[in-house]
């Protein structure tokens, strides 16, 4: 009986953290592909945040996403998509590069714990 | 060009090179179709007749699964473009974790099995399915940089590449050759299996299955995962400079489970053999 009990509380547990992961909703960013080099090359994000990586190549040539910071690797492949989830993650720098073209595709995550908005299409605003 | 197509031809071939030598080692220590010598043999051979006396029909096996692969490989790059957009784009992640998992199970049932025909093709279906990732993304790899320029430092990376994956599995082989003993072999692949399995949980964080969370430590500054230690130790070891929990979980669980099978099962110990490189 205890056995049984223990089961199940391992299999609600389990459920558990998996329903609170699939809830929290990601921020998505995107990046462009072009001539090999990110657009934007530097991403600022809210610390503790998960954020959806939506990378499209537009070059005619495959690249990789590569970070050892974010522990994230993924191919593009030409004129196509990729998405890739990071984070939640603490304040600091995190590279990433484009594995196939190191030289150009290079860029870095930023995570603060201040929030940067743009008022009126001009003024920056910093909320902390 | 050269250090960055070094170290993506180690990061991809090295795997390999080290399941190769461990299934050849495994076989030194386990086969029982090999024949038999008096030990003491084995410590007046010369090295260059251990090199070129490896012509056992086990690595006829390998060998053919590796170019088999090799041209599977082919045909998954030229669907992966298909393929990463299938299941909301992540197809091809999936296809990683099926193979991952395979291969492992096909090690460990061909390390518990005593037929050593089931165990020569549970031993190449490994190889096999290991071989097709890797040399997908080094032909995706090639692919790109062939379109802009060849460039000959890549063909120097490589040669330098795969020089480095030769003599580390070359000297793994002949490390668990000399030991008389089959434990730390066991122990190196479970570790080594782990690692894989391991793979598996980085895949589910960035495809959101799993939740990311933060590091327990991070020795960047002792051995950073971007330079060729790390790649080593990664493949050797399962080595992650910045370890989530649930990675070191998943990576213990599996080296525990995985050795404790290794231990249990009970195969025939050929110990009178010299150890399997008898032509």
């Amino acid at each position: 009986m205890t056995n049984k009990r223990s089961y199940q509380i391992s299999v609600a547990l389990f459920c558990a953290y998996f329903s609170i992961n699939t809830a929290i909703a990601a921020t998505v960013v995107t990046i462009d592909l072009k001539n090999h080099i990110f657009e934007p090359s530097v991403i600022t994000i809210l610390r503790n945040t998960k954020i959806k990586l939506i990378i499209i190549n537009h070059d005619d040539s495959p690249e990789e996403f590569d970070s050892f910071d974010l522990n994230r690797e993924k191919v593009i492949f030409a004129n196509s998509k990729a998405t890739l989830f990071v984070g939640p993650l603490p304040t600091g720098s995190y590279d990433f590069f484009g594995e196939y073209h190191p030289e150009t595709a290079i860029g870095k995550v930023i995570v603060t714990n201040c929030e940067t908005r743009l008022v009126d299409g001009s003024e920056e605003v910093q909320k902390c | 060009m050269l250090i960055n197509s070094l170290l993506l031809f180690i990061e991809e071939t090295l795997p390999i090179f080290i399941l190769y030598a461990y299934i050849c080692a495994w076989h030194s220590f386990f086969d029982s179709s090999k024949k038999s010598l008096p030990l003491t043999a084995k410590r007046h051979k010369p090295l260059s007749t251990w090199i070129f006396t490896l012509r056992q029909d086990h690595h006829f096996f390998y060998l053919f699964a590796i170019i088999l692969g090799l041209l599977s490989s082919a045909i998954l790059t030229y669907f992966r473009p298909w393929l990463g957009m299938t299941l909301e784009g992540i197809g091809y992640e999936i296809l990683l974790i099926v193979i991952s998992l395979s291969l492992t199970t096909g090690v460990i049932l061909g390390q518990t099995t005593n037929n050593d025909i089931t165990r020569k093709l549970l031993f190449s279906l490994s190889l096999f399915l290991l071989v097709i990732p890797h040399a997908s993304d080094f032909i995706v790899f090639f692919t790109s940089v062939g379109q802009t320029q060849l460039r000959p430092s890549v063909y120097v990376g490589v040669s330098i590449g795969l020089g480095i994956c030769v003599s580390i599995s070359y000297l793994l082989f002949f490390v668990f050759l000399n030991i008389d003993k089959s434990l730390p072999l066991k122990i190196a692949i479970a570790l080594f299996l782990a690692g894989q399995l391991s793979n598996i949980v980085t895949i589910l964080q960035q495809i959101d299955v799993l939740s990311s969370s933060l590091p327990l430590w991070n020795s960047n500054n002792f051995i950073a995962d971007r330079n060729e230690y790390g790649q080593f130790f990664h493949v050797l070891v399962g080595y992650d400079a910045t370890p989530t929990l649930i990675y070191l979980v998943v990576f213990g669980a599996a080296t525990i489970i995985i050795f404790t099978l290794l231990m249990r099962t009970k195969v025939t110990e050929n110990k009178n053999t010299v150890h399997g490189v008898i032509g």
